[in-house]
């Protein structure tokens, strides 16, 4: 047996693919470990020095990241419920059947094919405090007090980029969901119509239960590219007004910039221990949910 | 009736819906006709001058556009082929041996779909490699970073090609390599599809690491040009406009022709993650 499996699944065949991602994966991955304590500003690993946390003390003692921190939260966060919420209504909309479905879900899904810096610029354009189509739009509609400065006020500016990022990404949500509501048997809602549940308690204990594999799913995936962002944050404000809208992967692009590779990588290994927390506690969340159901 | 004219408001609720998705791209697409003064107001009218011509031929001559687009082709298409080889074998081996070193190696792929790239290091890596700046750069590290999505799309199929199929070629004669090659991969068309799909569109709008490894203005891919022309053109919208039509085209084509293939490889690499 062992001999039939050196010979047919040879490593051979898994070597050359595996190769390439343990050396320019992995082995930055744990690199990063040791380079994240060390003064790191040239292109020389072996002349970098052991400084100890310091690097993680200027990060912490810096407005800037915690900001950045703030804000890559506060992304998360609202794509996260954004996505899930609309992607699952359009989902139901679409899935009763109507003329127009087709139509509806090419449209919806057209976003996600879009390069994330074409759509963050189109944006820009959009959001435009004077010409922009949105404000335009609501001074028609003689909503003036409504129009913003959407991508100029601090306060606003990373609402104004989530609801980018949740208009590129629902369409993946949608067709999920879209699937999972199709798998699901009809005789399960033709019975509890026949026991009296009204249409809020058909999807509250039919609907919502056997769609949470794919709910899970859309969940994760949204958590963990929220908290990579950086694309549409670069091309829509470039971190601005000010530093207002810098997150943890534009600060490490910042770092690197500015040479200050130490803390860049510190930076980006934050992010790597954020997000491998985040998602092990909410999977042990949610697995355990999943057995009480 | 009741339930008719319930149907007819859902569709008229989903089509105003729509037009979210609709009217930016329409903004869009119209202003990138106008002159420079007419766009700026960045209104839906119709375009009175029509510089349909001036600004999409002004793109291509400033916005480096032709070069950017041979180059995203070499970077996307090399990318995409080397994945769908180096993971189909990977994957296979994988699958096949199911022993405690490939279950460590699933771990391994696990945290590398989810966790980021250091990039910094990895940046000061391929620079000591005399690598950063060139294609190759990026195409071995889209090659790397997209290894655990197809990787695992391709061992979610093998789950259900059958070992007899394997077992019977071996008895037939067809061993090693010639197994794989000639058995198992003519077998491999959808999930290629989805693969392909997958790989084609996340290279070609990818814009972080071309970023970070592509430096000089030859090497732009159509992303990067797009980013850098609306940098210095910031108050020509008509050009800018035109730029992301240009930008978005050739997806976009693919999209009408293949949107059964696109859905369901852009939605397979979610689920798989």
């Amino acid at each position: 047996m062992n001999k039939l499996m050196r010979k047919n699944y040879t490593y051979g065949m898994l070597v050359p693919g595996l190769l390439l991602f343990l050396v320019l994966f992995i082995t930055p991955s744990m690199g990063a470990f040791y380079y994240a304590f060390t003064d790191l500003t040239d292109f020389n690993f072996f002349s970098a020095k052991y400084v100890g946390w310091e690097n993680f003390k200027t990060l912490f003692d810096t407005d800037g990241s915690m900001l950045a921190l703030k804000n890559t939260i506060i992304f998360t966060v609202v794509t996260t419920v954004f996505k899930i919420t609309i992607g699952l209504g359009l989902a139901v909309l679409l899935n009763m059947k109507l003329r127009t479905t087709l139509y509806l879900r090419t449209v919806f899904f057209f976003p996600v094919i879009l390069s994330t810096v074409a759509v963050a610029l189109a944006f820009s354009a959009i959001y435009h405090p004077t010409t922009g189509l949105l404000n335009q739009f609501l001074r028609l509609l003689g909503l003036d007090f409504l129009a913003q400065n959407w991508i100029t006020d601090r306060g606003l500016v990373m609402y104004s980029i989530s609801a980018v990022e949740v208009w590129k990404w629902t369409g993946i949500g949608m067709v999920l969901f879209l699937a999972g509501l199709q798998s699901i048997p009809q005789d399960a809602y033709e019975s509890a119509t026949i026991d009296g549940a009204n249409a809020w308690q058909q999807f509250r204990s039919i609907t919502l239960p056997l769609l949470l594999p794919s709910i899970k799913s859309v969940f994760f995936l949204s958590m963990i590219g929220g908290l990579k962002v950086f694309d549409i944050v670069i091309a829509l404000t470039n971190g601005g007004p000010g530093k207002a809208s810098t997150t943890l992967n534009y600060m490490v692009y910042e770092d690197f910039s500015k040479h200050f590779y130490g803390e860049g990588t510190a930076a980006s290994l934050l992010l790597f221990l954020l997000i491998l927390v985040t998602v092990a506690i909410l999977n042990l969340f949610i697995s355990r949910k999943e057995v009480e159901l | 009736m009741n339930l008719k004219l319930k149907k007819w408001w859902l569709e008229i609720m989903g089509v105003c819906l729509s037009g979210l998705v609709v009217l930016p791209s329409i903004i869009v697409l119209i202003n990138s006709f106008k002159t420079e003064g007419e766009a700026s107001d960045m209104s839906i009218a119709w375009p009175k001058d029509w510089n349909f011509v001036d600004n999409y031929s002004e793109v291509f001559r400033i916005g480096r556009i032709s070069t950017a687009f041979w180059n995203s082709i070499l970077i996307t298409g090399s990318s995409v082929i080397l994945l769908i080889v180096l993971c189909s074998t990977s994957a296979f081996v994988i699958q096949r041996r199911n022993s405690k070193f490939t279950k460590l190696l699933q771990v391994l792929l696990l945290g590398g779909m989810i966790l980021p790239l250091s990039i910094i290091i990895t940046y000061i890596l391929l620079y000591n490699l005399h690598l950063t700046g060139s294609f190759l750069a990026v195409i071995l590290l889209y090659v790397a970073t997209m290894y655990p999505v197809i990787a695992f799309l391709y061992i979610g199929f093998y789950n259900g090609v059958s070992r007899e199929i394997d077992e019977a070629a071996i008895i037939d004669g067809t061993k090693g390599y010639g197994l794989f090659f000639r058995v198992i991969f003519p077998l491999l068309k959808p999930i290629n599809a989805t693969a392909l799909v997958l790989g084609f569109v996340t290279v070609w709008n990818d814009f972080g690491l071309a970023l970070y490894f592509l430096n000089q203005a030859s090497k732009y891919t159509l992303g990067l040009t797009v980013f850098f022309f609306a940098g210095e053109k910031s108050s020509q919208w008509n050009l800018i406009f035109a730029d992301l039509i240009v930008v978005s085209i050739p997806v976009i084509i693919v999209y009408i022709f293949a949107q059964r293939f696109i859905v369901s490889g852009l939605t397979a690499g979610a689920v798989k993650s």
